[in-house]
Order: C-alpha cells, then structure tokens, then sequence
C-alpha cells in the first residue's frame, strides 16, 4: 500500500480509504465523509493506481453535527478495540477531563495498527449557526474527554459529497478547493507546525491542484459553488463569494508563497506528476480566468 | 528658433526640451530607416541647438542589420547633424541606445512610456504589402465564383490608391481576364504568384504563434468555445476548421491547431484577449514549435468574412487555404482549391 519515500509516504488514495472504512462500524459509515488530500485523490486519479498522493493523515468529518459525538464516540471504540493506537503530541498530550475547556481538548487521532506514518482525525460539521471560525463538540471516550473540531467552511467543503464503495462518502474537490480558497482570503502568516509551509500557502496551493488534476471543465464548478454558498450561508453568500478569489489572487502575485505552495503541493497531491512552477501558476491563472472571473460578474448582476 | 512642426513636414511624435522624438514602430528595410534619419536630420539643421531622437519600437530587422545599416547611414551625415541625433532602439521592452546618448528627461519619459503599455498594445504590424493584399483578393473571387470586380472596388477594398492597384493588376496580368467596365477576374488560380505568396505568408500575414505551457493544453475545439465569448466582430475562425467550413470533406482527421484571421487594416493590435482564452498560450518564436494557436492579420480595409450564425465569422477561403499551404497540407490544399472553386462553380 505504502511505497517508500522522503518522510510522508505516497499511497494510492482508494486503499488507504477502504482499509479505514472497513474498519469503521458499518452504522457509522454513512456518516462520515473524507476530506483532505486522500478525497481528493481518490476522486481525482480514480482507477489509476500509479498516481498517488502524499499525506500523514486522513480527516474523517462526522454528520450531523448533533449526533456527531454518538458516531464519534462509536468510531473511536471500535477502532481502538481492533488495536488503533491514539497520537498525542505538543501540549495535547493526554485526555482531556471534565474540566478542561472545550478548545483545550485534543483531537481523536488515531494511528492503524502497526503503523504511525499516518492517522486518521476525526471531526464533524459546523453547528446550525455557521458563524465560528472553529468549535469543537466534546466528546467522551473510555480514557477520558476529546474534542471534535469543525472549521466554519467545512460545510462547503463537505457540501453534496460523492459516495464510495465502502459506504464513506468523499468530498468533491471542487467544493473543498472552494473550501481552501474562503479560509483564506488572504496570504495570512500562520505556518503549520514542523512545517517550512503557511497554513494559507499550502491551502491555497491545493486548491490550484485540484484545478490542475480536475477533469471537467472549470467553469462547471461554479453552479455547486453559488448553490454550496446559498444553502451554508444564505446571509453571506455573496460577500463570500465575491471574495472568493482574493488570497489566489495574492499568492499569484507573490512569488515566493507561490513557490513554496507550489513545493507543498509537490510533496502532496502532486506526488505523483512532474508539475513545474509555470504549470502551476497557469494552474491559477486559469482557475481565475474561467471560474472566479464569472462568479464575480454573476454576483454583480444579482 | 522653433522648431517646424507643422503639419506638412511633421515627423515627430513628442518635443521635450529641445529633443525632438520621432518614434518609428516595426521598420522593417533599409529604405525606411534612411528616411527617417533624413527627415529627422533636416528637422534639426534648422537650430544648433536641436537634437533629433529617433526611436525604433520593435524593427522587423535584426539588432546587426540595424547596426549595420546606421553605421552606413552615419558615415555620410555632416559631422555637426551626426552629433545631434539620437537612436534608440526598443525591442521587448528594452531600450537599447545605439546612437548618441539621451537626455535624463528623454530616458525617462521613454521609459514611463513602456511602463504604462499594455501587452496587447504592443503589437505592431508593419505596412501591408498590397501587392499579397489583391492577390489574395483575386483568388478569395475567383474561389467563390463572385464575377469580375472594378478597380474602384479592388482599391476600396484593399485600402490602397489606383496605381498600387493597377501595379498589381500589371503583375498579374497572365492570369486575368479584363471585362468591361474596368473589371476583372482571374481567368485560372494563379498558381505560381500564390506560392511566391505562400513562401512569405507569415511575413506578410505578421503570424504570430502561442503555444500551451500548461502542461495540460486546451483543445482547438475548446479554445473556440471560449473565444466564442468574445464577440469581437473582426475576429474569423481560419485554418482547417474555416477549411472544413467551405469544404467539409477535406481529408483532415481533427484539427492540429486553431487558426485566426484578425482583420487588422491599422499597425496596432490588441490581443490581450487571447489571455482571457486560455492564461496557458504563450508566444513562441520557433517554427518548428507545435502552436496551438496561430493569429493571422489580414491588412485589407475591407475584410471578406462570412458571417457565421451565432458562430464568429469565418474567414475567407484564400486566408483558408493560405492556413493549409502554412500547415504544409499541400494535397489538402489542392483538394481545397478545386472543390471550393467547383462547388461556388455548380452553386
């Protein structure tokens, strides 16, 4: 599954996610989607098991938010009772108690048996409101209080996901390149820990991915994009949309962000394919030319 | 003394100081160049005090022939007009002084001046070779069986004076038939006048090429739907898919590229419309690079399209067909020619 590499390895996208949804509870399956670079990949490359992506880890969102810490609680049992070994790190290095703040509860992360080159992290939906940059809903395990966090675009990104064979459901990479490019209308400068990356250029960067590896045409996504935006944020949706492109279009015009998204996208999901800087920012370019371009002259003539 | 800038002897573009600056774009023969001095030379030799820049934007001749030439040029000037003029050439926007140096003022306004220029507006078509212009005329009626046209038409549509076209019709003259009226046609395709046209056809069509650098390049056929957006009335589909408009059997599988006629009778073009196509086109100078995008200019005041539904129009058949003589589909070409000729002939 795993072929060997410089420090995360690259895995073919389908086999990692039927070994975690077959290990899932079979209730649980239908309520969970995946996201990340593995959704991405496995939607992407389909059938294809030469183009691999590189990642350490696998985001499992549960839905709905209300039930959220049921299926959580769920998953974690299971998974540890078939010997998946929980990850601590940083300050997050034990269970949280009854006592501890919502935001100071670590994530469930869990390694498959045997292994810690990757884990899977669990979390779950915004609630109804919609208007946190991040919550978390607490949850309890045997060992004590955990946290699942939600990001307030992970509604979009999550938004009419596409279904597996597995009963887990994927996020469609348009919608979580939608996703990366609302988190970040700005070039912002917070790095990712044990990283050379921001947070903003390794999004960003994904998102100009996505538009390079996706098949269908570009200007296809702007429908899902205008009907994700109107049905998770029917107040805001077209101040959200008209800003949809500004941190693409920053980092296009910065060239170090753009190289250093471009790197982390190399070591991502651009593992597999020999794309130079150039590409890349074409890439961008034309995912400004045939999708955000229109999008702002269709919200100007609403 | 002031300098004469009055409209008769007029050549320059901009008076700063006492620097007068005349600006040339895409000089392409010796003649044109001498011209230029001279006149400029003159200019000044009406006050010591004066000094003649003459700016080249972009000379369709090498960097060596240009030195080459100015070194000619300037042997025969008087000493103390040598020393008063300046040449500058810009190429890519680069200003390269070739002769004398300019004034801080004059450096920085030329500079201001390239700064603020759009690449679209970059482009610069040299003068039409009329002589190309009505040939391609003649052939374009004679494919589509059209009858004979009047010199008053062929200058009208060419855009050029009567002895430029009776010049041409001169050359021309083992292929015509002249009717009454001052009319005329081509009796036969003039096969040896249009390969003599088919070797120079990028010069004289300025073809500018743009290749993908995506990686992932878009199809002509997507390239199209996208242009389709640009409702620019003076943009015609060319190449073998114009071919294949006025002859669907042609024995072309698919298309190789996406061919434009950009009508174009005036030396500045703006095709920063092309980015908005596809950001992944871009210009390449080799030939033997494959394009996936070739713009033609067609220089005549009148352009002979036709008009394509809620299609852009298509370009004539001998812009067509120029396209398949470029592309070296020379038995297509052929097959073009006598199909499109015959069916115009039986319709």
């Amino acid at each position: 599954m795993f072929l060997s590499g410089t420090g995360m390895d690259k895995v073919v996208s389908g086999k990692i996610i039927e070994q975690v949804a077959t290990a899932l509870p079979k209730e649980c399956r239908e309520h969970i989607i995946i996201i990340g670079s593995l959704a991405a990949g496995y939607q992407l490359f389909r059938g294809d098991d030469n183009l691999q992506v590189q990642t350490k880890d696998m985001d499992c969102v549960l839905f709905p938010q209300l039930q959220a810490a049921e299926y959580g609680k769920d998953v974690a049992a299971k998974l540890i009772s078939e010997g998946w070994k929980q990850k601590f790190d940083g300050e997050f290095n034990a269970p949280g108690t009854s006592e501890t703040p919502d935001d100071k509860l670590p994530a469930v992360r869990l390694y498959p048996p045997g292994e810690t080159d990757w884990f899977i992290e669990l979390l779950t939906v915004p609630g109804s409101k919609n208007d946190q940059e991040k919550e978390w809903t607490r949850i309890r395990l045997k060992d004590g209080d955990y946290g699942l966090p939600s990001f307030r675009f992970l509604s979009v990104a999550t938004f009419k996901p596409v279904g597996t064979m597995w009963g887990v459901f994927c996020a469609r990479p348009k919608m979580m390149a939608l996703a990366n490019l609302l988190e970040h209308p700005r070039i912002g400068p917070e790095m990712i820990r044990n990283s050379p990356y921001k947070r903003s250029q390794k999004d960003v960067g994904r998102t100009i991915a996505i538009a390079l590896l996706s098949s269908d045409r570009l200007e296809t996504w702007i429908e899902l994009w205008l009907e994700s935006l109107q049905a998770c944020f029917p107040h805001e949706w077209k101040m959200l949309a008209a800003r949809a492109g500004s941190g693409l279009r920053e980092i296009l015009g910065k060239d170090n962000d753009l190289s250093l998204a471009h790197d982390s996208c190399i070591n991502g999901l651009l593992a597999s394919r020999q794309v130079n800087l150039e590409q890349f920012r074409i890439a961008g370019e034309r995912l400004i030319k045939f999708v955000i371009e229109p999008l702002e002259a269709r919200i100007q003539k609403l | 003394m002031k300098p004469n800038l009055g409209n008769k002897d007029k050549q320059t573009d901009l008076v700063l100081g006492k620097n007068l600056i005349a600006v040339k774009s895409g000089i392409q023969a010796n003649r044109a160049l001498t011209n230029s001095v001279i006149q400029l030379a003159k200019q000044i030799s009406v006050s010591p005090d004066l000094i003649g820049v003459l700016v080249l934007e972009d000379p369709q001749m090498t960097t060596e022939r240009l030195k080459s030439e100015v070194e000619d040029i300037w042997r025969v000037l008087k000493n103390d007009v040598a020393r008063r003029l300046r040449l500058v050439m810009v190429r890519d926007k680069t200003v390269t002084e070739l002769k004398g140096k300019l004034d801080q003022s004059v450096s920085n306004s030329l500079r201001q001046r390239l700064s603020s220029l759009k690449p679209g507006e970059k482009t610069v078509l040299p003068s039409p070779d009329f002589y190309f212009v009505i040939l391609q005329i003649l052939v374009n009626q004679w494919m589509r069986k059209s009858g004979p046209v009047s010199t008053k038409w062929l200058m009208e549509t060419a855009g050029c004076s009567y002895p430029t076209v009776a010049s041409a019709l001169h050359r021309l003259r083992y292929s015509l038939t002249r009717r009454s009226y001052k009319r005329v046609e081509l009796r036969r395709f003039p096969e040896e006048d249009w390969y003599k046209l088919a070797a120079v056809s990028e010069r004289f069509r300025s073809t500018i090429r743009f290749a993908d650098r995506s990686g992932r390049p878009q199809s002509p056929d997507e390239l199209l739907r996208r242009l389709r957006k640009f409702t620019q009335l003076n943009i015609a589909v060319a190449g073998t898919m114009g071919a294949k408009h006025y002859y669907p059997d042609l024995n072309i599988l698919g298309n190789p590229r996406l061919d434009l006629a950009i009508h174009a009778p005036q030396r500045n073009v703006d095709l920063s419309f092309l980015d908005d196509i596809d950001p992944g086109l871009k210009r390449i100078d080799d030939v033997g690079e494959p394009a996936s995008l070739v713009v033609h200019f067609v220089r005549s005041a009148k352009a002979l399209f036709e008009k394509g539904g809620d299609h852009l129009p298509w370009a004539d058949p001998a812009s067509c067909l120029l396209d398949l003589n470029e592309m070296r589909f020379e038995p297509q070409a052929r097959e073009f020619i006598e199909n499109v000729s015959k069916r115009n002939r039986n319709g």
